[in-house]
């Protein structure tokens, strides 16, 4: 095999019947980056017999895990939604479609919405089984909307070829975003944030004839949300000091057929950072992290809405 | 004269879009080296195209002189995985169709029973036979086997 830039790599998703049953790809995406990987908790022989050497490794269990860094597409990023801890409703009677999320609290993931992930690196294809989405980090690049998802799966194995179909939508750049805090009040003072749910999933090994985790389990929720603003008065700190639940919605739309809309019904400021003076030319500005909390008027701590086009069943 | 069909059923059809979702890009896919097809449509494609395609692919252009992007191998994977549970796990079946079901509600789209996964549910539930219970009078008191109810193993 010659060798070959990244460039050349491609992946693509599709949700599985049965968990950990490899299904070939129906969704193809751009992507910024990847570190997928097959991990093995090897067993290795340090017993006493007269040598100080490593004597051999003896299997111990696998799993998968690794990031998918991607520009946010509404045709893409809903497919990621269903194999995170949440329900997703489906509405509309045609394109465009609307997903909007509910967090659930079991441990396992919902059945039939795990994922096959086929990563293909220098034409070696990698089909990645099982796989469910652990955490999702969104943030804004140059004014872009990315999104790494963190993704926890059981086993991988080769697979064929695929003939990647890319999708043409574009990505949510600067000029799209809409913020309220509350989520009624439109703010113009952020230029940056940071939205993260980390489900904390965790493969989970079970003593059998295979090597692969017998399932993989959700833990822990944690919500957060950090923004830098301009700082201009005294009402959201001392709001920080009371510990007051705002809601706060960060709206990315190009129209009515395409938008990726988060909520968080409940969330209290966590910390408060207003910049100390030290710079003459700099802004007075203010770090802010959220703590978003269960609300239990929508029985949501957060939200996602996306209208799209795609059409998932 | 070659062509690709694109038959994508997650995709809306190029001809039922508006203005705004053609800006957007929906409804058309990117091939790498054979260029830009609306789903829903065939379109036919050089022959000059089609060997740059099958020179940086690797792959030779199919005998029926049609390249079908569609999720037919996917579809028949996952029938295929489900008639095996089917067939080796009726119960832990039973329950992820249980669960399919349910899915199936949170879809007021109309467009659930395009749901592949949901179809092929072929004769659902699957009847799991009765462990055997010792005659009446038998001297054996050993309860019968309880069935391994644990349905993780299909999550």
């Amino acid at each position: 095999m010659a060798i070959d830039i990244q460039a050349t790599g491609t992946l693509g998703i599709a949700f599985e019947s049965v968990a950990g049953t490899y299904v070939a790809p129906t969704k193809f995406m751009p992507l910024r980056s990847e570190s997928l990987k097959y991990q093995q908790d090897t067993y290795w022989r340090r017993v006493i017999r007269g040598l100080a050497d490593n004597i051999g490794g003896v299997n111990g269990p696998s799993h998968i895990e690794g990031d998918i860094e991607i520009e946010v597409l509404d045709d893409v990023f809903p497919y990621f939604l269903y194999a995170s801890r949440n329900t997703v409703a489906k509405t509309g009677a045609s394109a465009p479609f609307t997903y909007t999320t509910t967090p659930f609290h079991g441990a396992n993931p919902t059945s039939a919405r795990t994922l096959s992930i086929t990563v293909v690196r220098n034409g070696v294809v990698f089909g990645y089984t099982g796989c469910v989405v652990s955490s999702i980090s969104m943030t804004v690049d140059n004014g872009v909307l990315v999104a790494t998802m963190h993704i926890v799966g059981r086993d991988e194995a080769t697979q064929s070829a695929p003939t990647p179909s890319w999708p043409t939508t574009t990505p949510f750049g600067h000029g799209v975003y809409t913020i309220g805090i509350p989520t009624g009040s439109t703010v113009l003072d952020i230029d940056t944030f940071t939205f993260q749910v980390n489900d904390n999933a965790v493969a989970e090994p079970r003593l059998s004839t295979t090597r692969a985790p017998q399932f993989v389990r959700f833990a822990q929720r944690e919500v957060t949300l950090s923004v830098s603003r301009d700082f201009s008065s005294r009402t959201d700190y001392d709001a920080y000091k009371a510990l007051t639940a705002q809601s706060v919605r960060i709206l990315a739309s190009k129209g009515a057929n395409n938008s990726v809309q988060l909520t968080m019904p409940a969330a209290v400021k966590d910390d408060f950072t207003v910049g100390q003076l030290g710079s003459q030319g700099d802004l007075v500005r203010s770090d802010i992290t959220y703590q978003a909390t269960y609300d239990t008027a929508t029985s949501k701590s957060y939200e996602f809405i996306v209208i799209t086009a795609e059409s998932i069943t | 004269m070659a062509s690709v069909k694109v038959d994508l059923p997650n995709m809306p059809k190029y001809s039922d879009l508006n203005e705004d979702q053609i800006a957007n890009g929906d409804g058309v896919v990117q091939i790498d080296y054979l260029g830009t097809f609306k789903n829903g449509e065939t379109t036919d494609v050089d022959d000059a195209v089609v060997a740059v395609w099958s020179v940086n692919t690797g792959k030779d252009w199919p005998e029926s002189g049609t390249l079908v992007i569609d999720h037919s191998e996917a579809n028949e994977q996952r029938k295929n995985a489900l008639d095996d549970l089917r067939k080796n796990d009726p119960e832990v079946y039973n329950a992820l169709m249980a669960d399919l079901a349910r899915q199936k509600l949170l879809d007021t789209s109309g467009t659930a029973e395009n749901n592949v996964v949901a179809d092929v549910v072929v004769e659902a539930p699957v009847e799991i036979p009765q462990a055997e219970t010792p005659a009446a009078g038998g001297t054996d008191s050993t309860p019968p086997a309880k069935a391994d109810t644990n349905t993780e193993a299909a999550s």
